[in-house]
């Protein structure tokens, strides 16, 4: 069975470490969970946090979304449809992305 | 930096890195690298750089690939189905939409751009936030579809579809008009505004974005009841 040729091995021990904790710190947040469900005051204050950071997003949401229906009108209205008059284009200038490499970059 | 950029529609760049170059790119780019690389992911420029790239569409870690006392390769592969473009940003700044970004050499800056005109923010299709491309090399984006360049001479004006402008040059102004009349703007498919691009400058522009693409696809998707 061959095998790759100058192998060396860098170690992952701290990294594996780090993951452990990740792994802890996961466990906790899920413990963290639990507990809050099966305790009626904290969860009831969690829900109502809950609540009102979605009532605010959906109001903010809203707030973007109105101010955007109120000024697309206008918008529309200012812009006007713009078109150029006598300039000729080519089809030659349109070009299309294909294969290419760092040589044909420098032959441009 | 060697490159090329190969395939078709699901395209690969693929980079030769020698020893002492480094390569950034987008975590979750890679799609090989040769057994002499090592790839280190890097809040590149702290976390408050890291938050603007996330915000700008990019990824809060870039990774860096480095060549052990030898020549190696990289390939960087998209995340759409589209065509992969490389850029030299060392001729002028790029604006690019948000997951553009697939790499570039580490002299590049990658940093969040907002657009400064209300009205091409809001009905451009593009958004407040894109992406910023400035210093010096070679990078390389990438979008759904296929992929039109187009070099602006002053005074040149191309009208795009919205969302359908995937990056251009910081010299080009980006802006927004009326799509035509209210029976053009109520059944002409492209809604109210178009987007303008206005020359000097190169452009780049896709043929279909990906929002364009998952709505073709939803219909066919699929569903427990069938």
């Amino acid at each position: 069975m061959a095998e790759a040729t100058n192998m060396k091995k860098a170690g992952t021990g701290k990294a594996g470490l780090g993951m452990v904790l990740i792994a802890v710190a996961v466990i906790a947040i899920i413990a963290l969970v639990i507990w809050i469900l099966t305790n009626p005051d904290v969860l009831a204050a969690t829900l109502t946090l809950i609540v009102v950071i979605v009532v605010a997003i959906v109001i903010i949401a809203l707030i973007i979304v109105g101010i955007m229906f109120i000024i697309a009108i206008p918008m529309y209205v200012a812009k006007g449809e713009q078109y150029q008059d006598g300039v000729d284009y080519s089809l030659d200038d349109v070009k299309s992305v294909k294969e290419s490499s760092s040589e044909d970059k420098k032959n441009e | 930096m060697k490159y090329t950029i190969t395939g078709d529609n699901l395209q690969f760049v693929n980079i030769e890195i020698n020893p002492g170059e480094v390569l950034n790119s987008v975590a979750g780019a890679m799609a090989y690298m040769t057994g002499n690389v090592r790839m280190e992911a890097v809040m590149e420029g702290g976390l408050m750089s890291g938050l603007k790239r996330s915000l700008s569409g990019s990824s809060l870690f870039l990774v860096k690939y480095r060549s052990e006392n030898s020549t190696g390769v990289v390939g960087l592969g998209g995340s759409v189905p589209g065509k992969i473009l490389d850029i030299d940003v060392g001729k002028g700044n790029w604006i690019a939409q948000k997951t553009a970004y697939l790499g570039s050499e580490p002299t590049v800056k990658l940093d969040m751009a907002l657009q400064k005109k209300l009205g091409a923010a809001f009905f451009g299709g593009e958004g407040f936030i894109l992406q910023k491309l400035s210093g010096q090399g070679m990078a390389f984006i990438n979008a759904c579809g296929d992929l039109n360049v187009v070099e602006l001479k002053a005074g040149e004006q191309y009208k795009v579809s919205t969302a359908n402008a995937v990056a251009w040059e910081e010299t080009v102004q980006y802006d927004i008009a009326a799509a035509g009349g209210i029976k053009t703007s109520l059944f002409g498919g492209e809604g109210l505004f178009v987007t303008t691009l206005t020359g000097p400058g190169k452009i780049v522009i896709q043929s279909m974005t990906l929002q364009d693409f998952a709505n073709a696809l939803i219909p066919y998707l699929p569903s427990n009841n069938s």
